[in-house]
């Protein structure tokens, strides 16, 4: 008798731990999902904008296809650098933006635009072996990036290390520039495209701005000049992409802001002589030699104008 | 108990060894960067194409980029080593001329770098395709030569 009496308190006291413990699990997963919606509401809270990661369902929109090729046909900041470090342009920490602007940036389409403008600015850094200096940038860069949840794709353990010597200045381009290419890639994926396009947009836009205050001789001035014409077409498609958000209200007034500079590329004329290149080989690699050349038309008072709205833009940008 | 451990650790090993020897993706970029010595890189692809069927065309994947004038450019790629096929780099440009192939057929060779001293700034086509339609994966990459 008393053993079944011990029986049956053993199987009560089984039922009331097996209770507890779903009463325990319950909490915990009540506790859980306040959480995760805490931690999402609060990262929704700190930006102050309500830039939406996707199209809107009635939107005419560009499929992602088009939107990965046409932001690829915007230049990497490399290539307008590099012309300029050729041409023998001095370096210049003023024309940056200044690393401490960063706690300006309290919406996402402020952290995108200016993502693109650190990127930029961290190339220029590199190119002109300002390695060291390029630490609080990298800093921004990564505090941006995890801002808009796509930090993954910058290992900055290594470009930390890297950075700390002018000898690794092209391993650090490598990682710097393959990180932003499989971050366009992955938000075009993910519907993100809206902010691949202004981070896109902040790194063109800087990139001209530093072309355009670049100061060199008057021969190489005009080398210069006439890659700063060519960025016509860029801007073109440039406007073409921003046009699908034009309804969000910071996409319209920088869309107003680059049809204004547009108005002053209008007058850039580029023609283009077509001719068949000849080929040769040398040292096991092939070298063309392109016999097609592309002639920029534009005048002195053209790129006056051009600095200065650039300018203006891209202060707004980054203020 | 143990019939599912064994079970799971040879899923695991098989899983594992599949990711630590598949050289196509980014383990074969990291592999390709080798290539660009002093070269800055700006850009790269990657291709993976499957074996041409019969009477089909031959599988290939184009990509555009803007080219700058006054910059040489060195433009190559990198073969998986577990595919067979072989890949070929087509360069057009903005009037879909073809200005440059890294397979001369004359020879039936294929020359490892192109350099391209750009002199018409425009927007580039560069073509991927293996040769003889064979399967392949590679990474084309583009860079800036000092």
């Amino acid at each position: 008798m008393k053993y079944r009496k011990t029986k049956m308190e053993i199987i009560k006291q089984k039922h009331i731990i097996m209770k507890k413990q779903k009463i325990i699990l319950v909490i915990l997963s009540v506790l859980l999902v306040q959480v995760i919606t805490g931690c999402q509401q609060g990262q929704r809270q700190e930006a102050t904008d309500l830039l939406s990661d996707s199209f809107k369902d009635n939107e005419l929109r560009l499929n992602d296809a088009m939107i990965r090729e046409m932001i690829s046909s915007v230049p990497n900041p490399l290539e307008i650098t590099s012309v300029l470090q050729k041409t023998g342009v001095v370096y210049s920490q003023d024309l940056l933006n200044p690393a401490g602007n960063i706690n300006n940036y309290n919406t996402n389409f402020q952290r995108a635009l200016n993502l693109g403008v650190y990127g930029t600015d961290l190339i220029y850094m590199n190119i002109y072996d300002r390695t060291v200096a390029t630490l609080r940038y990298l800093s921004n860069i990564r505090e941006l990036a995890s801002d808009l949840r796509v930090e993954q794709f910058f290992d900055y353990n290594t470009l930390n290390r890297l950075s700390e010597s002018s000898k690794n200045v092209d391993s650090v381009l490598f990682i710097t520039n393959t990180g932003f290419d499989r971050m366009t890639r992955y938000l075009i994926d993910q519907g993100r495209s809206n902010i691949a396009i202004l981070i896109s947009a902040g790194t063109w836009i800087e990139s001209l701005y530093i072309a355009t205050h670049a100061q060199t001789t008057p021969a190489n001035k005009e080398i210069i000049n006439k890659r700063i014409g060519e960025q016509k077409k860029v801007l073109d498609n440039l406007l073409l992409l921003m046009n699908s958000y034009d309804h969000n209200s910071d996409f319209n007034h920088l869309i107003e802001d680059l049809k204004s500079l547009k108005k002053q590329f209008d007058n850039v004329t580029i023609t283009y002589q077509y001719a068949e290149p000849s080929i040769k080989e040398s040292d096991g690699m092939l070298v063309v030699v392109d016999n097609s050349r592309s002639i920029v038309d534009i005048s002195d008072e053209t790129i006056k104008n051009i600095t200065r709205e650039i300018a203006l833009l891209r202060n707004r940008v980054i203020e | 108990m143990k019939k599912y451990f064994l079970l799971f650790s040879l899923i695991f090993l098989v899983l594992s060894a599949n990711k630590s020897f598949s050289q196509c993706g980014d383990a074969l970029l990291n592999i390709c960067h080798g290539r660009l010595e002093n070269a800055r890189f700006i850009k790269s692809w990657p291709i993976q194409l499957p074996e041409r069927a019969r009477g089909e065309t031959l599988p290939q994947v184009s990509f555009k980029l803007p080219l700058t004038s006054g910059n040489t450019y060195k433009i190559f790629a990198c073969d998986a080593t577990e595919y067979e096929g072989k890949v070929i780099i087509s360069i057009r440009n903005q009037k879909d001329d073809l200005v440059v192939t890294s397979y001369m057929v004359e020879q039936n060779r294929h020359i490892p770098v192109i350099m391209f001293p750009v002199l018409m700034s425009g927007i580039y086509t560069f073509s991927f395709y293996f040769e003889d339609g064979k399967e392949g994966c590679a990474v084309g990459v583009v860079s800036i030569a000092d």
